[in-house]
């Protein structure tokens, strides 16, 4: 699975850097399974895959295209990496003139539009919003910097706040659909700043050049430092706002043992996405905006949060619901995240041996 | 029956791990069977769209591209035209100059003047559907234009 099949690399240092990543990878899920700990290890792996990822995406692209600007040729060209981030705006274009509006290949080349819409049907029908806590090459970076600090600064957030992915959604579709153009990634994109942006050329791409690097340090950075949430995922990215949906027919979910909880609100005050509150205490059941990262479980005293399967007894199998759901979500987390793993080893290990990152 | 259902929701559960292999292991084959079962297409905004016709010339070929004006539902009254020149062999004429009739009216509706050495590109318009020149791009040896267009009240309705 590391290596997609096609054989071990000739190369030693390349060799050296999957079985350095392979390594990584098995202990942190021996780690994971052993200790019953879950989201302190995924965590740990989720944001190296992401730290991993900006790492081999940006040297890739270095060395393929001389620096992280995509220009005009390789749009034309199809040359634009698809990602997941465009799905909710392809989708009424898709659906109403068979075509989908971003500038990719659709089988040809690196993360091509055919390939990343399986990946991404696959993540759904298993994990359902777990994608942004288990497969989201993104969502590594602000769960990083949202670890950071000890304490948070800010801590009382308007639960109001929590509705502005669902209007940002719905903003981004009708705007994609009636202009037929991804006007997310063209204007609100944290994440440009750390993969690939327009040549400025024009007073606009300088407009949305700036637009990217200021809601990357303020969404991504500064924001989850001070409040310890991911506020990036949570409060704003339309992306997971949509996968909420996929949690409706998704079989796992996390609950709440009601007759187990001594009602402290320890889980509602961790919970990096705010999917938990008062509310969801007394029901025992998360929001449908819940990634199922495991934090919750994690943090809980009394044992009473639980992975869950759906139509299943609550309260009973705790350890096996957790097991069966850490399987396939870890194997998503580690397939995905295992070629940036291993090519950001490979960077550094090039860096170390030639002095450049770049060959 | 709550046994029953219990023993259906751990077996769809337990489906999941051979679901993420099946998702993975067969990524190139689901992916096939998905753009050809839905006939998904990228965006001729983001292409050019089809190519209408191939010109052949001494040392390049003109590749003339369908016009674009596809909307969402019907057609957009402002699209583009996209020409594409290539060379037969390393390189293209130091200078192209082509009339195109974008619309298939029997009339010129456009001429454009490229100089391949400097770059430079001078559109003549014919009538008042071509706009502009947009953007012209430079691909290895070859080049690429693209037009401006607008269509007339009367042409929309059509």
């Amino acid at each position: 699975m590391i290596t997609g099949g096609s054989g071990l690399p000739k190369d030693s240092l390349q060799l050296t850097a999957m079985i350095m990543a392979y390594i990584l990878i098995n202990g942190i899920f021996y780690l994971m399974v052993l200790s019953i700990k879950t989201d302190k290890y995924r965590s740990l792996l989720f944001v190296i895959y992401a730290v991993c990822f900006v790492i081999t995406f940006i040297s890739n692209l270095v060395e393929v295209r001389g620096s992280m600007i995509v220009t005009q040729e390789d749009m034309v060209q199809g040359h634009t990496p698809f990602c997941h981030m465009v799905i909710p705006m392809i989708i009424v274009p898709a659906a109403l003139t068979r075509t989908i509006i971003f500038p990719g290949s659709m089988l040809e080349g690196f993360a091509a539009i055919g390939t990343m819409l399986v990946l991404w049907l696959g993540a759904s029908i298993v994990l359902g919003r777990g994608w942004c806590s288990w497969a989201c090459f993104y969502g590594g970076l602000d769960e990083g910097f949202s670890r950071i600090a000890k304490k948070p600064t800010i801590k009382n957030i308007n639960k109001k706040w929590t509705y502005l992915p669902f209007a940002i959604l719905l903003v981004i579709v009708l705007t994609s659909a009636a202009t037929l153009s991804p006007t997310y990634c063209a204007w609100l994109c944290p994440f440009k700043a750390v993969t690939e942006f327009e040549e400025i050329s024009s007073s606009t791409i300088l407009l949305q050049t700036i637009i990217f690097f200021s809601l990357f340090i303020g969404l991504v950075i500064v924001l989850p430092i001070l409040t310890k949430r991911r506020i990036q995922c949570g409060l704003f990215c339309p992306m997971g706002a949509f996968q909420s949906l996929t949690n409706k027919f998704n079989i796992f979910e996390v609950r709440i043992d009601p007759e187990k909880c001594a009602q402290c609100n320890l889980c509602v005050k961790t919970c990096p996405t705010f999917s938990l509150d008062e509310e969801s205490v007394r029901s025992g059941k998360s929001r449908i905006t819940c990634t199922k990262c495991g934090k919750c479980i994690d943090s809980c005293p009394k044992q009473a949060v639980s992975f869950h399967i759906k139509g299943t007894p609550l309260g009973v199998n705790f350890e096996a619901a957790r097991l069966i759901f850490i399987y396939p979500a870890f194997l998503f987390l580690a397939v995905m995240g295992s070629g940036m793993i291993t090519g950001a080893i490979y960077r550094a290990l090039l860096l170390a041996t030639t002095g450049s990152m770049i060959k | 029956m709550t046994r029953l259902k219990t023993i259906v929701c751990y077996v769809w559960a337990l489906m999941a791990v051979p679901l993420v292999l099946a998702t993975f292991m067969g990524m190139n084959f689901w992916a096939e069977k998905l753009v050809s079962d839905t006939g998904l297409k990228v965006s001729p905004w983001c292409t050019g769209g089809e190519i209408m016709s191939t010109v052949e010339h001494e040392q390049h070929k003109t590749l003339i591209y369908q016009p674009v004006f596809d909307g969402l539902i019907g057609q957009r009254r402002n699209g583009f035209f996209q020409i594409n020149w290539t060379p037969n062999g390393n390189s293209l004429p130091r200078l192209i100059d082509e009339e195109f009739d974008f619309d298939s009216d029997g009339t010129r509706d456009f001429r454009i003047k490229l100089n391949t050495e400097t770059n430079e590109v001078h559109l003549e318009a014919f009538g008042n559907n071509v706009v502009s020149l947009g953007e012209v791009l430079i691909l290895g040896s070859e080049r690429i234009a693209r037009v401006a267009l607008r269509k007339n009240r009367d042409d929309r309705q059509s």
